[in-house]
């Protein structure tokens, strides 16, 4: 099977598949195409879950163990946040702290402190604080101009 | 020390000493004229310009980077008030305002002055992040907007 990208000046992604019949693999693959979601593995104790990206508020490293944050649940993870700094993508996600990378979806305010940080306060009520070495990198993210 | 750094310093400090001479000089003027004092010492003149160089130099040694390169708004601001409240009290007893001991209500006032003008500064520093709050956020929600309009999520 040829797997290929197109790059052009689209709205809208489109997947097509191109075959000469469509056969139950075919659908398959379809329905799996349609169902695609990114996901990563996270363990409440020793139950697997597959948590869509798009839930994640932000993931916490203690103690040499890396958290994920959702809605009503804490769970963990086996990456460590480097690891997650490139598996993640980076539109979506950006560290903030040497133990946190935020969900910047999730962010609904930003407030610079007279320390130079800034403090993020996420849609749940949660604040985070984004570190000074972090903070460059971060304004970068949202084009805002020193 | 960066080339960068020292020019800003240099700039900085010979802006600060044009703007605040002239502003000494238009004072002088005006209290002359409100006063109907007709001459002016020229030692004191001399006494005052040195004096506010001074000032301005401190304020340029503690506010650019030159110096003290990281160091936070706050942490420069508090330094600036504890020097130049040491550096005006010196000052003052050289040009010949302070005279002996003074009274613990003098020196009371004295520091009065100089926390009521740092509160000022961090007064108008928080109104000032306040601004910034807004425009960061305003940013954060048109970066939200466009990964929305491109990838339908947040």
């Amino acid at each position: 099977m040829d797997v290929r990208i197109e790059e052009g000046d689209y709205t809208h992604t489109v997947v097509v598949i191109q075959c000469q019949k469509e056969t139950e693999p075919i659908i398959c693959l379809k329905r799996y195409i349609e169902k695609y979601e990114p996901r990563i593995q996270a363990y409440e104790g020793k139950k697997l879950h597959y948590v869509s990206l798009d839930d994640i508020w932000y993931f916490e490293s203690v103690d040499n163990k890396t958290f994920l944050y959702l809605d009503t649940a804490v769970l963990e993870i086996s990456q460590r946040l480097y690891e997650l700094e490139s598996l993640l993508p980076p539109s979506s996600f950006i560290r903030i702290s040497k133990s946190q990378i935020v969900n910047i979806g999730k962010i609904k305010s930003l407030r610079p402190e007279l320390n130079r940080t800034l403090l993020a306060t996420l849609y749940n009520e949660e604040q985070l604080v984004i570190s000074r070495r972090y903070v460059a990198a971060f304004k970068k993210r949202l084009h805002i101009e020193r | 020390m960066k080339h960068k750094d020292l020019m800003q310093f240099l700039l900085w400090l010979r802006n600060g000493i044009a703007v605040c001479v002239t502003w000494l000089l238009i004072l002088l003027l005006g209290i002359c004229k409100l006063t109907g004092i007709k001459a002016l010492s020229v030692n004191m003149l001399i006494k005052l310009v040195l004096s506010i160089s001074g000032g301005v130099l401190l304020f340029c040694l503690i506010f650019t980077r030159l110096w003290f390169r990281r160091m936070s708004f706050s942490r420069r601001l508090t330094m600036f008030m504890l020097t130049i409240s040491i550096y005006e009290g010196g000052i003052f007893y050289w040009i010949g305002w302070f005279i002996g001991q003074g009274s613990i209500g003098q020196w009371l006032l004295y520091a009065l002055l100089f926390l009521g003008m740092y509160a000022s500064c961090l007064g108008l520093y928080h109104s000032y992040s306040k601004k910034k709050e807004k425009a960061y956020t305003k940013a954060l929600q048109l970066y939200q907007q466009e990964r929305m309009d491109a990838h339908g999520t947040l």
